[in-house]
């Protein structure tokens, strides 16, 4: 793995990470664990961390379909499955580079 | 189209293109499977516990071995106390909340979900998905250990370190499990023959 995609992936986590932090902040000083008490700032956070992917494999030139399914899959994983949303974004990123030969 | 089915409208469509490519499709196929039979199987396991009026195994072993670390690395008078919604960590007033979510088991599942996602149900896969979710264990126990070390010191540290140093770790030790897996399977591979 080259230096420069475990840095991408590192800034891309800590951005997601500082999104979350802001919701988690937000949620604290509401004093609720429910995200559904604050559907804006949800809907919000939600919006930045989805951007932050797509911009995130955007970055490797991965094309807009693949990206589509894997933010799909990513969303999928948060919702249903309650599962970490960055983690899906780094499969299908380490997926589809690892296959190129890029990463 | 009259004559095209359902799937060949979906994937003209351009946005889902990408189901056209074969091993695209095998891998969210895989990893959609694994994560939807690993996902029942612990909340099976969640819900059995709960009847039981206990908490469950795995996140109170985490917290136990936490504990322990917290003890090695010199946190005096370190308490440990378990009821049935988590565990309490740590000295009197500073005390850390261990709950189910942060057993570690989801990351484990996406995780494995990956290793599935690309080899299939193997038995290589298998021996490497348990491997795995004993180093992200490994890691979670270190995780909360530290934490507990570091809200005795006191100050914004602790905040810093659970919010940003640890996640990026944790995470970046899976992509590490991932690197190794063709190394892995290879090794095994050898060793069937």
């Amino acid at each position: 793995m080259q230096i420069k995609n475990l840095i991408a992936c590192c800034v891309y986590l800590i951005c997601h990470l500082i999104i979350s932090g802001q919701l988690g902040i937000l949620l604290y000083k509401n004093q609720t664990r429910d995200f559904f008490e604050l559907p804006l700032e949800l809907f919000i956070a939600t919006t930045l961390r989805v951007a932050l992917s797509v911009l995130f494999l955007r970055i490797y030139k991965i094309s807009e379909s693949y990206i589509f399914v894997s933010v799909l899959l990513a969303l999928m994983t948060r919702i249903i499955f309650h599962g970490p949303y960055p983690m899906a974004i780094l499969a299908c990123w380490f997926f589809i580079l690892k296959r190129e030969n890029r990463l | 189209m009259p004559n095209d089915t359902l799937w060949q409208r979906i994937t003209s469509y351009k946005l889902f293109a990408a189901i056209k490519d074969s091993d695209f499709r095998q891998f969210i196929f895989r990893f959609v499977s694994c994560l939807i039979v690993l996902t029942i199987l612990y909340e099976w396991y969640l819900w059995s516990t709960e009847q039981q009026r206990e908490l469950d195994w795995i996140t109170y072993k985490v917290s136990e071995l936490s504990h322990a670390l917290a003890v090695a690395l010199g946190v005096a008078n370190c308490e440990f106390s378990c009821f049935m919604e988590g565990c309490y960590i740590g000295v009197e007033g500073k005390m850390i909340h261990v709950l189910e979510g942060c057993n570690g088991l989801m990351l484990a599942l996406v995780y494995s979900s990956y290793i599935i996602g690309v080899s299939g149900w193997k038995w290589q896969s298998i021996v490497q998905v348990v491997v795995g979710i004993i180093v992200i264990q490994f890691f979670n126990v270190l995780r909360i250990g530290i934490l507990v070390a570091l809200r005795d010191i006191g100050g914004d540290l602790y905040f810093f370190f659970i919010k940003y140093v640890f996640n990026v770790l944790i995470y970046i030790s899976i992509l590490f499990l991932w690197l190794l897996k063709p190394y892995l399977d290879r090794a095994m591979y050898r060793n069937a023959d």
